[in-house]
């Protein structure tokens, strides 16, 4: 059964990311298209999948976890900017996922722990 | 070079649109590359939501999984600067992202599956939202778009490729103003590879000073890669370099048709074949610029390369 579900968020995850992909490929101007880079696809069908699967209490609980991660990913953006200007994409990137690391577990492990 | 330069905050005033034939452009391979990166991730938030918690596995529903590679595509394709603000826009998606976790705590007890719809549509009005807001404060406080810097290094792999093939280059640039020589002539030893440039701004200076036919010019107008061809061969010939380079491209808004950002670069070898890349995006004038300096660049290291 774990697997099964396991399975299903992986296929619906990733379709959900070439959904919200080819959407920040379509639209103009780039500032606008970006928005896509930050779009809940993985957490709309990890979510979709749990409530169905396991229940709601279980998806609660993965919403809460996303909310330390998305706090670490608007740092990981703040950071991002200056990191992909002085270092160029791949580097600066790469880079800064180390930051989202750090503040995702630290706010999972002061508050959600 | 037949436009004349816009404000170099052109993009910043570019209305939203939609340009659904760029999906053609992007290869299944990117697809699929996506595809995994976002199966991935779901797959390593379900099995550590599993093993360690649901609250740990939650963390990676907001992991910047596909971001590095999109932003390394993005400035491969397109200049730093596009990169730049894709991570901007990103950074309204995330901020909206927490609005959506929020969202999602508060509505699954009492809504159960319907949180994730209502949530969904709090981030797609969060994010519209919050880039309104900050277009119009941009506005308030006047633009400043962020142009980088090119750093002189990145010619360093052109002279390289042009010095072992034993090749001379002479440029012959309209819209990069000159900035593609400027490149090619800071590093040292250039002077071994360089034999000079035009900037041919002008119909009359394409005619005069690198022969470009007349009537290729009027029949194909000045920005087509048939004029970009003609500049390459023409800058070879008049400057007696093995390989010519010839760029030509709109500044600001075209007066003949064609679409703003278009740019064709040409370069022309010593066994007469020629290479010519387009460029059809319309970035603003200054990110236009950006990028057609750092792709003339790459095309003599390509052209070099790939001997």
């Amino acid at each position: 059964m774990d697997v099964i579900v396991l399975v299903a968020k992986g296929a619906i995850g990733g379709a959900f990311v070439v959904l919200f992909s080819a959407l920040g490929e379509v639209v103009r101007p780039r500032g606008l298209a970006g928005i896509t880079s930050g779009a809940p696809s993985v957490a709309v069908a990890s979510l979709a999948v749990t409530v169905v699967a396991t229940g709601v209490a279980a998806a609660t609980d993965l919403a809460r976890g996303m909310i330390a991660g998305a706090i670490g990913l608007v740092v990981w953006c703040l950071v991002g900017t200056e990191a992909v200007k002085r270092f160029g994409a791949l580097k600066g990137s790469i880079a800064t996922t180390g930051l989202w690391l750090v503040t995702a577990f630290s706010l999972w492990a002061v508050f959600l722990r | 070079m037949t436009s004349h330069a816009a404000a170099s905050n052109a993009s910043a005033n570019e209305p939203p649109a939609a340009d659904v034939g760029s999906l053609r452009k992007i290869r299944a391979r990117e697809y699929a590359l996506r595809f995994g990166f976002g199966a991935a991730v779901s797959v390593v938030a379900g099995v550590v939501g599993l093993l360690a918690g649901y609250r740990l596995g939650g963390l990676f529903l907001a992991f910047p999984a596909i971001l590095p590679a999109t932003l390394t595509l993005l400035e491969k394709k397109d200049g730093v600067a596009q990169a730049v603000s894709d991570v901007r826009g990103a950074a309204i998606g995330a901020v909206s992202m927490l609005g959506f976790a929020l969202i999602a705590v508060a509505l699954f007890p009492r809504v159960h599956g319907a949180a994730i719809l209502v949530a969904l549509g709090v981030w797609i009005i969060a994010g519209l939202a919050l880039y309104a807001g900050l277009r119009v404060l941009a506005r308030l406080l006047g633009e400043r778009q962020y142009l980088p810097e090119i750093p002189a290094s990145e010619a360093g792999p052109a002279l390289e490729g042009l010095r072992r093939q034993g090749w001379t280059i002479g440029v012959a640039e309209s819209c990069t103003g000159g900035l593609v020589a400027s490149m090619l002539t800071t590093l040292p030893g250039a002077d071994t590879v360089v034999r000079g440039g035009v900037v041919a701004y002008t119909d009359a200076v394409k005619e005069t000073a690198l022969g470009v036919n007349g009537d290729t010019i009027a029949s194909r107008g000045a920005v087509s890669p048939e004029v970009a061809r003609e500049m390459a061969i023409g800058v070879a010939r008049k400057l007696g370099a093995d390989v010519g380079l010839g760029v030509t491209g709109h500044v600001g808004a075209p007066h003949d048709g064609t679409s703003r950002g278009l740019t064709f670069i040409a370069i022309c070898l010593p066994d007469e074949r020629v290479f010519l890349r387009t460029y059809t995006k319309d970035h603003g004038a200054g990110r236009n610029r950006e990028r057609d300096v750092r792709m003339a660049i790459r095309l003599i290291v390509d052209a070099t390369g790939a001997h």
